[in-house]
């Protein structure tokens, strides 16, 4: 029997009342903050009343954190686990061992700031949520996933021995890789581990443009949230010096381009450090695990069975420090939504650590062909973008006048030309006949990595011009998603759809 | 399995290029309900933004003639393009292929097949049409929708692939 040091029933940690405290306080801004704001800045109540409101609101949910967590009691016994909860309605909660899917360890902000860690229990196929144990010190945590993991493989054993090997066939690889996942005694291979310097660097070279337009989104959406709150705050009389403000045009143009990247980086920094602190990667048996964040530990377990491709991805300031971020695409199985794991900074020796890994292919059959894109590509890019270069340029030359029309249509035109031509140099498709690497890009390039028998179908097309070129398509599609490999030869297209075919055919291996 | 494929050589006692194959067609009323489609499609499209166009001169021919001129490439796609339609069952995977001004030939092999279905809409009724289509993993990228076949086609289609599938499930 197993030893157990969960049998009889008892709380979580003391701290716990602090921790459901500040949950309930959350719980409660959330609820009433809008009404806060508005009377307060509406200025129709006294700030004496919502003070003593605000103050009874706290010694109450006070008063009720201290209930709720003397009403929590759990226990493990033959059963499963047992919970008991409630303040006016009482439940006794049974999770029988067999329905445990994984028991995570999780830490939010206020967990960590009081050294506590939480205990998610993720139950398979019921609707009701899953269950957290909020307040347990590191130790009682990691014993009490230890203890429910050994239960669960101990069950599992009992079947096998019972129903013979209909059911470890029936339950395959994912079974197990979940339960590898869960399990914190295994050696742990640390991949990446990013410091604060390193992080500095991740958030200094982030795509700021992009993330300057979702800060614009972010601030209009706001804006017009918060437009009758301003209105009355601000006071008519702003209005209409922002008026004036904007008849000088150029003035706002330029100091709006200063903010907007000010704005951006600083956004994109705040980002990195909120999503990528103390990031630790690292690699177990079976799975890959990621665990970041400042605010919200997010930690993910990726098992490596399940991962489609993967794409590694960089830009030109990025290439200043030398790293790239790797994201990985996961399969995505009917009633889990979409995941894709990034780790925001490798560097040459960890990539190559991971494609050892994930890709022991790579290595094992290192005979590498590499192919080129037909040059057709690039004639096609600067056409389309050519084309578009000469409509607005003929739109600038009648709108203004023809000198500006033919500097725009030079500029453009070079730029074009240099882009296509530095793009279409920069993909390459290699095969080793057993995986496929597929790089593009110039100032932001991405390689894509992808093992022949995770493809689940594959097409190739060709339009009426390629067939004169011949040149064509070929799309590879996983469970993780679709990439395609744009204006190859033809008869190269078909030897691998051909080729990809028979390989996932004869392939026995567990794809997702 | 195979060790490694220089110049991607394929044991070819073992695999048959899929270009060498003969593919099975659609039946001849598949034509007429394709047809019916675009008849209805562009009629349709025409009364929302050609027409009000006309009330506008200066653009309204340069619109038109390139009305007409969309019009006149999908009537070409479904009357010539029609002959290049085809589907195959092989052993292991089923192919489809179609397309005159862009062609696509697509393939799923039967061991990443989740599952198969086959629909029947009102006017594919009238026609004696139905319509199989076979789904895999993670979203509907991936997916393949084979209409306008023989309902006794669909039928036999989807027990093989079922049968087929089945066994790698």
């Amino acid at each position: 029997m197993l030893e157990n040091q969960f049998s009889t029933p008892r709380h979580q940690a003391f701290l716990g009342v602090i921790i459901i405290f500040a949950k309930n306080v959350r719980r409660f801004i959330n609820g009433v903050i809008a009404i806060v704001a508005y009377s307060y800045f509406g200025g129709n109540s006294s700030s004496l009343y919502i003070g003593v409101a605000i103050g009874l609101g706290v010694i109450g949910m006070g008063i009720w954190s201290w209930i709720q967590y003397k009403r929590f009691w759990f226990h493990v016994d033959e059963q499963g686990l047992q919970i008991k909860d409630g303040v006016i309605n009482k439940e006794k909660i049974t999770i029988p061992f067999d329905r445990i899917q994984t028991v995570h360890l999780h830490q939010n902000v206020v967990q960590r700031l009081l050294n506590m860690t939480g205990v998610k229990v993720d139950t398979a196929g019921s609707a009701k949520k899953e269950l957290e144990i909020q307040a347990l010190t590191k130790q009682d945590a990691l014993s009490l996933q230890d203890l429910l993991q050994k239960y669960k493989e101990q069950l599992a054993a009992g079947w096998a021995n019972q129903t013979g090997p209909a059911y470890s066939t029936q339950f395959d690889s994912p079974r197990v890789a979940d339960t590898e996942s869960a399990s914190v005694k295994e050696e742990k291979d640390t991949l990446v581990k990013l410091t604060f310097y390193q992080l500095l660097q991740v958030g200094l070279t982030q795509n700021h443009i992009r993330n300057g337009f979702v800060a614009i989104g972010f601030f209009f959406g706001l804006y017009w949230q918060f437009d009758n709150l301003l209105d009355d705050f601000i006071g008519k009389s702003a209005r209409e010096y922002a008026d004036e403000i904007l008849t000088s045009w150029v003035m706002v143009l330029i100091s709006g381009l200063i903010l907007f990247l000010i704005g951006s980086v600083m956004l994109s920094i705040g980002r990195t450090f909120l999503r990528y602190f103390d990031l630790h990667a690292y690699l177990t048996k079976k799975a890959l695990h990621v665990n970041a964040g400042l605010l919200k530990r997010n930690e993910y377990t990726v098992p490596i069975n399940k991962i489609q491709f993967v794409e590694w991805y960089s830009n030109f300031l990025r290439e200043i420090p030398g790293f790239e971020s790797m994201k990985i695409f996961q399969g995505q199985s009917e009633d889990s939504k979409k995941q894709s794991v990034v780790v925001p900074a490798c560097f040459d020796e960890q990539t190559s650590k991971l494609m050892k890994t994930l890709f022991p292919e790579s290595t094992e059959f290192p005979g590498f062909e590499t192919h080129k894109v037909d040059s057709f590509y690039e004639r096609f890019l600067i056409f389309i973008w050519g084309a578009l270069a000469t409509v607005s340029s003929i739109v600038i030359a009648l709108a203004v006048n023809m000198t500006s029309g033919l500097i725009a249509l030079v500029v453009l035109l070079a730029v074009i030309f240099l882009c296509s031509k530095k793009f279409v140099n920069s993909i390459t498709l290699q095969f080793n006949g057993q995986m496929l690497l597929y790089q593009r890009g110039w100032l932001f390039t991405k390689r894509t990595a992808l093992k022949n028998y995770k493809i689940q179908s594959v097409s190739w097309t060709q339009s009426f011009f390629q067939k004169r070129r011949n040149t064509a398509h070929l799309t590879l599609y996983t469970a993780a998603g679709s990439r395609t490999v744009r204006f190859i030869n033809a008869d190269l297209a078909k030897a691998l759809h051909n080729f990809l075919l028979y390989e996932v055919e004869v392939s026995k291996k567990s794809w997702m | 399995m195979a060790e490694t494929f220089s110049n991607l050589k394929i044991p070819s006692d073992q695999v048959q290029p899929i270009e060498a194959v003969e593919f099975d067609k659609h039946p001849k009323q598949y034509k007429k309900l394709r047809l019916i489609g675009w008849v209805i499609q562009f009629t349709l499209l025409s009364v929302i933004w050609v027409l009000p166009l006309i009330f506008f001169p200066p653009v309204a021919i340069g619109t038109c003639a390139f009305w007409l001129i969309l019009a006149g490439l999908r009537l070409a796609e479904e009357t010539i393009g029609f002959h290049i339609r085809g589907y195959v069952v092989r052993e292991n995977d089923i192919t489809y292929k179609k397309g005159l001004i862009r062609f696509t030939m697509t393939t799923i092999p039967f061991n990443r097949v989740q599952h198969t279905e086959i629909n029947q809409g009102p006017i594919a009724r009238a026609f004696n049409l139905s319509t199989l289509s076979i789904y895999t993993a993670g979203g509907s990228t991936s997916d393949l929708k084979l209409s306008g076949l023989d309902p006794d086609t669909a039928q036999r289609l989807k027990d093989f692939i079922a049968e087929k599938s089945g066994k790698h499930a």
